[in-house]
């Protein structure tokens, strides 16, 4: 099973968050909210077409609407094989944080 | 430009992200913000997604980022070892980037970078269409049908130039601003940075006195006091009340009278009511925001659909149907475009004449390392490392060049903004910025990789180990004498096409200056001189506060007489007014031809010598003579309203004089009104006292025995005693007005010449380098000459013949590449011909004497060359 970065873990664990509505500018936002990081559309997408060619993300086209000059979106979600090497991955870090007295137990 | 460089599969779906990351940043956090948000993004995105992805991945693989690095320290050290050839190139590139760089900086701001404005590209002005066929202002009940019929514009804006005094008891001083519909900086879509827009209630006739800063004016006259909202400033002597101030951002492009732009703002107080509100009252300009979306054409289209309903309704109010809709930024840089965009073609040749010789200097070298290369060749470097390196060095030469040449812009940029027009709008943008350090450092870096891969090529291709083990590194192939030949060549052909263009130019402005304007400005001082506040609230004290400043300046000594005016010619102001003869009525009557409007007190045609030639001038019995109402016209306007000039006794109506009929008592010679290679001369000349109101501001004029300082400040002292509370401002003698006339084609003379010289020294040592370097190879041919009897003028033949026949192509190339060239330097020549043979034959003259002094040097060590020595070397 794939191992995954630190960068997809943010993005798949953004998109999970954000459900339907999941595409650039809405997982840029929710990773800035929540994870406090300032990352550019481009790196997301980076992120995203290398989850995608591991089958962990699928994609759609969305509609084109009026505030983004008529272009078009693309709406991510996270497939099966996404949550189960997320998952792996999370408590991957879990178990090495666990039990160590430096306040970073797994949520 | 980015959708075209990210692959296309990616294309919609992260320029759409952007567009919306960047519509939300502009709302939050500001437009700046945004933009920068936006370029930073846009570089990320490229970087993931470019469509040049295979190819920038091949290039890598090739030269790895860390052997590179390796090869610029190696660069460095190799130019050490050959330090003139270092400074020579440096200094070359230098001085094509340096004027690059500076020329950029200027146009820039002005005609590429978009208008300080959210969308600016959806701003455009509206113009009526004039009898001639061109854009004229509009007139304010137009503009309100505009505003309620046009369904494509998102909002209209009127403005109209203004200037008033900030009454300050210890330093009034005399400021431009702008009289504006209250959604003025709504339409810009500018926020205020203290307190708040005008309110609609605001933009009404007798509305409170309200009053937006600058932020420069707030800066420099109110300490940048953050409580100034609320407060009350004096203007004119009138209290206004601080509504607001702009961002220092904000950039005033529209008003016309312009020294720092516009740096105050009051409500335009308009109502259809009004008699100056008329139709025909067409003294407004019109800013419109067309909507999202829609195509500037189909919204010109509406309004000439509104045009013509309004033609149809009014048909004696319209000369003509139609309207313009003009973009912004095409409008407010219209002036300047030309002379920006010939500057510009001439700082490219500029730049391909030195890289030109950096070049060759470059092949000269490679000629001389074939040593070093076969060597490097024969250890296993493949050509993609050999082309790496000498990229590598050309980097280093051209980093080196590039700093310099910016310091150069930095500092001779202040000196070129001196020279701008002084109606350029956006002056404060034209400095070394970011967007101009990008653009030069993409140029370097394009420089250094033509200066390394043309050597390289050569360099592969001669670098035989073979014959460099055997010949020692003697060298002489053709081919890369060609080549060099070639390049030099071309460099004189352009630095020829530089030297016609500044020769034409030259001759242009000295014609040009030669035009007697119809006047004599030699010895003319003129002052602006204001009556601003209630104690000029009534006509008859601005006209007896003009009497009373004449009468004290007409006894300086040294003063001959003196006039005022309400416009002065050549000054680029206008005032212009529809006349018609009372026996030749109009159906239309906006269908009177134009003449230029002088209101005069004193005597103007003796103070500027214009000529009277038939009838009587004006003097002070006319002042106030409401019956006669005594004008006199120019020979033009009188030739076309009756077709003569024997005229005298007939009479005219003038709009705004007070009598509905005027009496012409004498006819003048023409002047230049609006430029001295414009003729547009018709004018009248009408009594101040006569009009039906005054202007709070009039030129003096006076015609003076010398210009020294202390005699015009002698003039100005004199004028201000009469009321110091008024300010005097733009002293400037007349020969100034005129010269300034003249401003842009001044900036273009003085850009090209400069080039000119430069190309000249380019070119001339580009010859110089190609024959020093074939003679420095021909040592032991020339030798072997000299051994054999060849004279002293033999051998200087040999050099002179091959320097000069290099020239005679070069030049043969210029005149052709001249003459398809200066055609686009048409706009900027006045009374000569683009192809003028004189012209031509003298920069080919000029040319031959630099590529003659060029040869010399190399002759000379050709002749010097000792034949026993050369012999005994090989």
């Amino acid at each position: 099973m794939d191992t995954l970065g630190d960068l997809e873990q943010v993005v798949l664990l953004a998109v999970l968050r954000i459900g339907r509505d999941a595409y650039g500018v809405s997982i840029q936002q929710e990773i800035a909210s929540r994870a406090r990081r300032d990352l550019t559309l481009g790196t997301i997408y980076k992120s995203l077409s290398r989850l995608e060619a591991k089958g962990l993300v699928a994609s759609r086209l969305g509609e084109p609407t009026a505030e983004r000059g008529g272009r078009a979106k693309r709406h991510y979600s996270v497939s099966a094989a996404g949550r189960r090497t997320l998952q792996a991955s999370l408590s991957a870090l879990g178990r090495m944080a666990a039990g160590l007295d430096v306040g970073l137990e797994a949520p | 430009m980015l959708e075209r460089a990210l692959a296309s599969d990616a294309r919609d779906v992260i320029v759409g992200d952007l567009a919306e990351r960047f519509a939300q940043d502009a709302a939050v956090r500001g437009f700046r913000a945004a933009r920068w948000r936006f370029w930073w993004e846009a570089l990320v995105a490229l970087r993931h997604f470019s469509a040049f992805g295979t190819w920038r991945n091949s290039l890598l693989r090739e030269a790895s980022m860390s052997s590179f690095i390796a090869d610029l320290r190696h660069g460095a050290r190799i130019l050490r070892l050959a330090p003139g050839f270092a400074a020579v190139a440096i200094l070359t590139i230098a001085l094509a980037i340096g004027p690059t760089t500076a020329v950029f900086s200027i146009v820039d701001p002005l005609l590429i970078e978009p208008l300080p404005y959210p969308h600016a590209d959806r701003l455009a002005f509206v113009f009526e269409r004039g009898q001639d066929g061109r854009p004229t202002p509009i007139g304010y009940q137009t503009l309100q049908d505009i505003r309620d019929r046009a369904t494509l514009l998102a909002s209209v804006a009127a403005i109209s130039s203004t200037q008033s005094t900030l009454s300050d008891p210890t330093q009034p001083e005399r400021l431009d601003g702008l009289r504006v519909s209250w959604n003025y900086l709504s339409t810009l879509g500018v926020h205020t940075m203290l307190g708040r827009a005008f309110t609609r209630e605001e933009d009404a006739p007798n509305g409170p006195g309200v009053i937006i800063l600058s932020h420069g004016l707030w800066t420099r006259r109110f300490g940048a006091d953050s409580g100034i909202v609320g407060r009350a400033v004096r203007m004119d002597g009138r209290l206004r009340t601080v509504v607001g101030v702009l961002p220092a951002s904000y950039d005033d492009v529209v008003a016309t009278t312009r020294n720092a732009g516009a740096e105050f703002f009051v409500p335009l107080g308009y109502a259809v009511t009004l008699p100056w509100a008329c139709r025909t009252c067409r003294h407004l300009t019109a800013i419109a925001r067309i909507r999202d979306g829609v195509d500037r054409q189909r919204a010109l289209a509406e309004l000439n659909q509104i045009s013509a309903q309004l033609v149809s309704a009014y048909p004696k109010e319209y000369a003509a149907a139609g309207m313009f809709l003009t973009p912004m930024q095409e409008e407010v840089t219209r002036a300047a475009r030309p002379a920006l965009l010939a500057v510009l073609g001439a700082v490219a040749l500029v730049l391909l004449i030195a890289v030109g010789n950096v070049v060759n200097l470059q092949l000269a070298r490679t000629v001389r390392r074939s040593g070093e290369f076969a060597v490097r060749i024969a250890l296993g470097a493949g050509a993609g490392r050999l082309r790496q390196q000498l990229v590598a060095e050309s980097l280093v030469l051209a980093a080196a060049g590039g700093s310099l040449g910016v310091a150069l812009a930095w500092l001779t940029l202040p000196v070129l903004r001196a020279q701008l027009p002084h109606e350029t709008p956006r002056m404060a943008a034209v400095r070394v910025d970011v967007r101009v350090l990008v653009a030069t450092t993409a140029l370097v870096v394009v420089v250094a990789i033509v200066m390394g891969l043309v050597p390289a090529r050569m360099a592969r291709r001669r670098a035989s180990l073979d014959g460099t083990l055997r010949g020692g590194g003697r060298v002489g192939q053709p081919s890369h004498h060609r080549t060099r030949a070639l390049l030099v060549a071309s460099e004189l052909a352009l630095a020829m096409m530089l030297l016609v263009s500044a020769t034409l130019l030259g001759r242009s402005l000295s014609r040009l200056l030669a035009i007697d304007p119809g006047f004599e400005a030699a010895n003319l001082v003129t002052l602006q001189i204001e009556s601003a506040g209630p104690n000029y609230a009534r006509m008859a004290s601005v006209t007896a506060y003009r009497e009373r400043v004449l009468d004290a300046v007409r006894d300086v000594p040294g003063v001959v007489d003196a006039a005022t005016v309400t416009t002065l010619p050549l000054s680029g102001d206008i005032d212009r007014y529809g006349i018609t003869a009372q026996d030749r009525p109009l159906a239309n009557p906006e269908l009177a031809p134009y003449a230029n409007g002088y209101r005069v007190i004193g005597d103007l045609f003796l103070t500027m010598r214009i000529r009277l030639l038939e009838g009587r001038d004006l003097d002070r019995r006319d002042q106030g003579d409401t019956v006669a109402s005594p004008v006199i016209l120019s020979a033009g306007l009188a030739r076309t309203l009756w077709g003569t000039t024997h005229v005298v006794g007939k009479r005219v109506h003038v709009p705004n004089a007070r009598a509905n009929w005027s009496t012409v008592v004498g006819v003048a010679g023409d002047i230049h009104n609006r430029a001295l290679d414009a003729s547009d001369e018709n004018a009248i000349y009408v009594p101040e006292s006569n009009w039906s109101f005054a202007n709070s501001g009039a030129v003096l004029v006076v015609r003076t025995r010398n210009t020294s300082a202390a005699l015009i400040q002698a003039v100005r002292d004199a004028a201000h005693a009469i009321d110091p509370s008024q300010p005097i401002v733009g002293v400037r003698t007349m020969d100034a007005v005129v010269h300034a006339s003249a401003g842009q084609r001044r900036l273009a003379l003085l850009l090209f010449g400069v080039f000119a010289g430069l190309a000249l020294v380019l070119a001339g040592a580009g010859i110089y380098g190609v024959l020093a370097g074939s003679v420095a190879e021909r040592t032991r041919e020339i030798g072997l000459r000299s051994a054999l009897g060849a004279t002293p003028a033999n051998v200087i033949r040999l050099v002179l013949n091959r320097g000069l026949g290099l020239a005679a192509a070069g030049i043969g190339a210029g005149m052709v590449g001249a003459v398809g060239l200066t055609r686009f330097l048409k706009s900027l020549l006045f009374g000569i011909a683009p192809t003028d043979p004189g012209t031509l034959a003298g920069a080919a003259v000029v040319l031959l004497a630099v590529a003659v002094i060029a040869c010399l040097i190399p002759a000379r060590r050709a002749l010097r060359i000792d034949p026993v020595e050369a012999l005994r070397a090989s």
